[in-house]
């Protein structure tokens, strides 16, 4: 399995001096071409920074990151920008789609900012994998909570990125979309040879994922393969034992 | 009244504002540039009064008696400036011999005579186009005028007691060969003592020796006028006054009773002579100049107005969307308790902090733009008396209170909106999305509204419908006002629509960007229309303006071509300041073998019904130079020796018909009779009211001077020109131009109105630029989350800045296109409406007109400079983060 991300002694400080915060404390991670990776925690341990970080959203106190052989630290705000708009795919915990644009405009939006013409055969089918096709007309308030994560999870692999980062994706379904929008996620990596590397702190959601690393106080605490839901709930409680 | 008893809420609306400078001066931005420009207004025309009032009683100081001799009344109706101007004036002057009659009576200290008249500098300078090893280039004489000041001819004082003038270079003039220069002249165009000066005065130029440099009660010359000044023989000589003076100065010894030497002055001659009190006299001389200033500062003040009506448009925006904002901290408060009156009082004694900060700024800024303007005025030679700039303390207050109460009013609404507001909203995690009330009622209401203005403004224009007691221009006004507010009421309901139009132009240009730009000028058409609404005031001023003055200069152009048949015409040339043309001019042209036919003009001043009225004279060529149109009589009876000719519009206002016999006193000759023989109508600006032949009368063709000349020639050609020219150039203040000279004139002037009045209106412009820079920086606010979103997933920073500039232009859009098309239909109404006083132009220039459009969305765009840059440097992880 290719490597297509390298972290390398990442740590991340907020603040000044005195009032300092660790944030990520020497991580050293890699994640691999066409899996889908969970990155667990409590609040406040760390993840969404990790994220952040890796999509080049955030930069790094100290350390480095690699996507594909490119270290993020060395590339200015357009170079990164550029990267995210090429190289990643985004689904937020929520607010993920304009709100004046259509379903169809925002799953397109990356390709259109890009000033290029979006693979229409590509979106097709992803389109008919999320099941939004009917709804493509509608803007995102005409759209329930579900339809809208699922338009944006067609929105992030709209342009066939390297890695999709999300961030709590299910974080404000029910129970049903949550489980339909992972099933989904799950079937891109396998079917449609995607990558995704997914924030969470909800261990159901965390079991679709083939990887499972768990961040405590800014560093690894642990990195599983393919563990149960079971495995995950015993692992995220004996970490908040502690 | 507005709570203030409450504490805690004045506490933290004060907080508030403590919190969030941007904000205020976001909403004082309006407020202030409104109160500045009362401020300046009034600065300014304060202190020209205040300046002119020093004057005055500069003119007159140490003197106590000022004897004038009675005019004819006729020539009273005249006023001051009688003897300025092509058309002489016949005032009566006294003898100089009563000045020492008057220097021994009783109690009379000093008695001296004054002469004044008109007299010019002249100076040679190069021709502007050609090079200084050309001997010609030393040719070019040019007259010197201080701006649009008077220029003046007078005696030096010869009394110790007169302290006007003081000399502060050289020494006064004592014989023909000498003159002295006011000081502002001398320094305007580098004169010095001992240099040599020509002088026009009277019909001859002459050269003498500046012997002295004065100053005039302290200051460079009165108003900026120019002064040349004699010794007392020579200026009566130069000044038309020999063994006459125009006034005599009186000083009263310090006991002696001022209102019995008055009495034994006056009975020296009372039919003849009045006596006047300096001081009294001083007083009533500024306040006829103030009255003349008033008029200026009316003006100032309505532009000032707009200003203001523009800003309250802004105010109210920006207090509706910054309250948006704060939906959740407000519905906080009232979960917490506070009720609806108390979120009320909140939000208006907020805008009452804003309101006394930004017109305080206001005053602040005002005195700085006084400043400006009177230095701007000073660049372009405008002739104002020199002085402290003065602020009135009623001035500063009456600033203060319209920008408070502008302000609260323009927040009363929005604050009534804010109080509304569910306690729920601040638990409810929901974008802030206003409710949206239908645009139908707005629609129904704003076209009821424009339907009933363009009925009054047609109805007068197609004549189905007058208002009582309004004139066919206040009519249309009216209509034209009530037509603005409607389509005001309107324009929210037709954002979407209108922007809609733009939706695929926009797409195919910018991308996804021209879509998200026009989407989001249609998410919320209230704001957008409002914004677009302040820019649209200005630019259907601006067209307005724009439309007539191109219309009127048509209307010029039509009218010097149907009108003035000849090919040339001379005139003096500045109308207000020079004697006319010596009658020289028109012997050496009719000598020339190139001119055709020749006219002169005369004209003098005559009694008819105790009335002034201005009597002109002509020669029986006229008829072929000027386009006239016969209305009664004939020409041939008119060249007769007691025939008199007389206007339409003068015959038609006294009942004048033809053989009726008219009187005039004529000051050369006394009351004489003519017999109307010949009404007709002089196409073009009427030089005269009644006309006579000219060769006719003596007092007429002994004249020194003609108002104007008309003339044709053979050929017109280079050769005929430069021959001309070669004659003219020996007359100082005289012009020659032809038809297209005379159409540059025309426009010139207009254009120089134009400017003015761009000038005050661009001040509008400015102020809707901020209401642009508000709109833009709190829909960027509003939409943080969304342009966060749009970073996270690659769009640039000059991308996101493009996205900003694109909705701006919108806006400007919007609002020039709507402004442009009321202006050009007002004025279309305008030009309709005056059909009766001969316009018949209608003209629409698409070069200027596009122009402005131009610069509404070129301002637009700089207005969203700010916005544009802080959206695309807004922090992407605070955007998205969701905390």
């Amino acid at each position: 399995m290719e490597k297509i991300i390298k972290a390398k002694n990442l740590t991340k400080v907020y603040g000044e001096d005195g009032t300092s915060v660790t944030a990520l404390n020497n991580v050293n991670l890699d994640f691999y071409e066409n899996k889908f990776t969970a990155i667990m925690g409590q609040s406040g341990s760390g993840k969404s920074t990790l994220l952040h970080c890796l999509a080049g959203l955030d930069k790094v106190t100290s350390g480095s990151i690699y996507v594909k052989g490119v270290d993020l630290g060395s590339l200015n705000d357009k170079e990164l920008t550029k990267i995210r708009r090429d190289s990643f795919g985004f689904v937020f915990q929520a607010f993920n789609l304009i709100p004046t644009l259509t379903a169809e405009e925002n799953i397109t939006l990356p390709s259109s900012i890009a000033g290029r013409k979006p693979n229409e055969e590509w979106i097709n089918q992803i389109v008919n994998a999320v099941d939004i096709g009917d709804r493509l007309n509608h803007r995102p308030n005409e759209l329930s909570g579900g339809q809208q994560q699922r338009v944006a999870a067609a929105r992030a692999m709209a342009t066939k990125p390297e890695v999709i980062f999300a961030d709590e994706p299910s974080g404000n379904l029910d129970s049903k979309s949550s489980k339909e929008l992972l099933t989904f996620m799950k079937s891109v990596v396998k079917e449609l040879n995607q990558t995704i590397v997914m924030v969470t702190h909800d261990p159901f959601a965390a079991s679709f994922a083939e990887r499972v690393i768990m961040l405590k106080d800014g560093e690894v605490a642990s990195d599983m393969e393919e563990p149960s839901q079971e495995e995950i709930i015993s692992r995220v409680t004996s970490l908040s034992d502690i | 009244m507005f709570g203030f008893t409450k504490r805690p809420l004045l506490l933290i609306a004060w907080k508030n504002l403590k919190t969030y400078p941007v904000r205020i001066f976001l909403t004082t931005s309006s407020i202030i540039l409104g109160v500045s420009v009362i401020i300046a207004a009034n600065i300014f025309s304060e202190s020209n009064k205040n300046a002119f009032d020093n004057l005055f009683s500069g003119v007159f100081e140490g003197i106590d008696l000022v004897v004038q001799p009675i005019q004819e009344d006729f020539a009273q109706g005249f006023g001051d400036d009688g003897g300025q101007g092509p058309i002489s004036f016949e005032f009566r002057k006294i003898s100089d011999k009563k000045i020492n009659e008057i220097k021994t009576i009783a109690g009379v200290k000093d008695a001296w005579g004054d002469v004044i008249g008109f007299a010019q500098f002249i100076k040679f300078g190069p021709r502007p186009d050609c090079h200084s090893y050309n001997p010609e280039c030393e040719r070019e004489t040019i007259l010197i005028q201080n701006g649009f000041a008077p220029t003046f001819g007078a005696a030096w004082d010869t009394s110790p007691y007169a302290s006007q003038w003081e000399i502060i270079d050289g020494q006064p003039p004592t014989n023909n060969k000498e003159v002295v220069m006011d000081s502002t002249t001398a320094e305007g165009n580098g004169f010095s003592v001992g240099d040599r000066v020509t002088v026009l005065a009277g019909a001859i130029p002459a050269t003498f020796t500046i012997v002295g440099i004065a100053e005039f009660a302290n200051t460079g010359s009165p108003g900026g006028a120019s002064f040349a000044l004699f010794d007392f023989r020579t200026a009566q000589v130069l000044l038309d006054s020999i063994g006459e003076v125009d006034f005599i100065n009186v000083v009263v010894d310090e006991n002696a009773d001022i209102n019995e030497v008055r009495n034994a002055i006056s009975n020296i001659d009372s039919q003849g002579l009045e006596v006047i009190n300096a001081q009294e006299a001083a007083a009533e001389q500024a306040d006829s100049i103030k009255q003349g200033l008033d008029f200026f500062n009316t003006i100032l003040n309505v532009f000032a107005g707009i200003a203001i009506f523009v800003g309250a448009f802004i105010i109210q925006n920006t207090f509706r969307i910054l309250l948006l904002q704060r939906t959740k901290e407000l519905s906080l408060l009232r979960a917490l308790g506070t009720s609806k009156k108390q979120i009320y009082r909140l939000v208006v004694s907020e805008s009452l902090y804003m309101a006394i900060i930004g017109s305080g700024l206001g005053v602040a800024l005002g005195i700085g733009l006084s400043v400006v303007v009177k230095e701007g005025l000073k660049y372009f030679d405008f002739g104002l008396p020199e002085g402290p700039l003065v602020l009135t303390p009623s001035a500063a207050v009456t600033g203060i209170i319209i920008g408070v109460v502008v302000t609260i009013f323009s927040s009363l609404l929005p604050a009534r909106k804010a109080s509304q507001v569910s306690p729920l909203e601040a638990i409810r995690d929901s974008q802030s999305t206003p409710k949206r009330k239908s645009l139908f009622i707005r629609l129904i209401v704003g076209s009821s509204v424009s339907l009933s203005g363009l009925a009054v403004l047609f109805g007068v224009l197609y004549s189905f419908f007058r208002a009582p007691s309004l004139s066919v221009l206040q009519q249309v006004g009216l209509g034209a006002s009530i037509i603005f507010i409607g389509i005001s009421v309107i324009t929210p309901s037709i954002t979407k629509p209108f922007v809609s139009i733009f939706d695929k132009l926009y797409n195919t240009i910018f991308g996804i960007l021209g879509k998200l730009a026009t989407e989001n000028s249609k998410r919320t058409p209230r704001r957008t229309a409002s914004t677009a609404s302040a820019l649209m005031i200005g630019l259907t001023l601006i067209s307005l303006a724009n439309v007539l003055t191109t219309s009127f200069k048509a209307q010029a152009e039509k009218v010097v071509k149907e009108v003035v048949l000849a090919d040339y015409q001379v005139s003096a040339a500045q109308i207000f300041s020079s004697p006319g043309i010596p009658t020289g001019l028109s012997q050496e042209l009719l000598e020339l073998e190139e001119v055709t036919e020749l006219s002169r003009t005369r004209a003098t001043v005559v009694g008819y019904n105790n009335r002034p009225l201005i009597l002109g004279a002509v020669d029986k060529e006229v008829f072929d130079l000027i386009k006239t149109v016969d209305i009664a009589g004939s020409r041939e009876d008119f060249y007769k020796q007691d025939a008199i000719g007389v206007l339409k519009f003068k015959a038609d206002n006294d009942n004048i018909s033809l053989n009726d016999r008219v009187t005039l006193t004529i000051p050369e000759v006394g009351k004489k009779d003519f017999i109307v023989k010949y009404i007709f109508d002089w196409t073009t600006q009427p030089p005269a009211e009644f006309f006579l032949l000219l060769d006719n009368h003596e007092f007429f063709s002994n004249e020194s001077l003609d108002t104007e000349i008309y003339f044709n020639v053979t050929n017109k050609d280079e050769a005929t020109k430069n021959k001309l020219d070669d004659i003219v150039d020996h007359y100082p203040g005289v012009t020659l131009r032809d038809q297209d000279a005379l159409i540059d004139e025309a426009n010139s002037q207009i254009q120089l109105l134009l400017n003015v009045i761009y000038g005050f209106l661009s001040i509008s412009i400015f102020v809707a630029l901020f209401g642009i820079t508000n709109t833009l920086s709190l829909s960027v606010y509003e939409r943080t989350r969304e342009i966060g979103l749009m970073r996270a997933i690659g769009t640039l920073r000059k991308q996101i800045r493009n996205m900003v500039f694109i909705e701006s232009s919108i806006i400007s859009i919007f609002g020039a296109i709507l402004g442009t098309g009321l202006g050009i239909f007002f004025s279309w109404s305008l030009i309709q409406a005056l059909e009766d006083q001969g316009f018949t132009e209608f003209v629409v220039s698409a070069e200027q007109t596009f122009l402005w459009i131009g610069i509404a969305i070129f301002s637009g765009i700089v207005a969203a400079i700010i916005p544009a840059i802080r959206a695309s440097r807004q922090n992407i992880l605070e955007a998205i983060s969701y905390e």
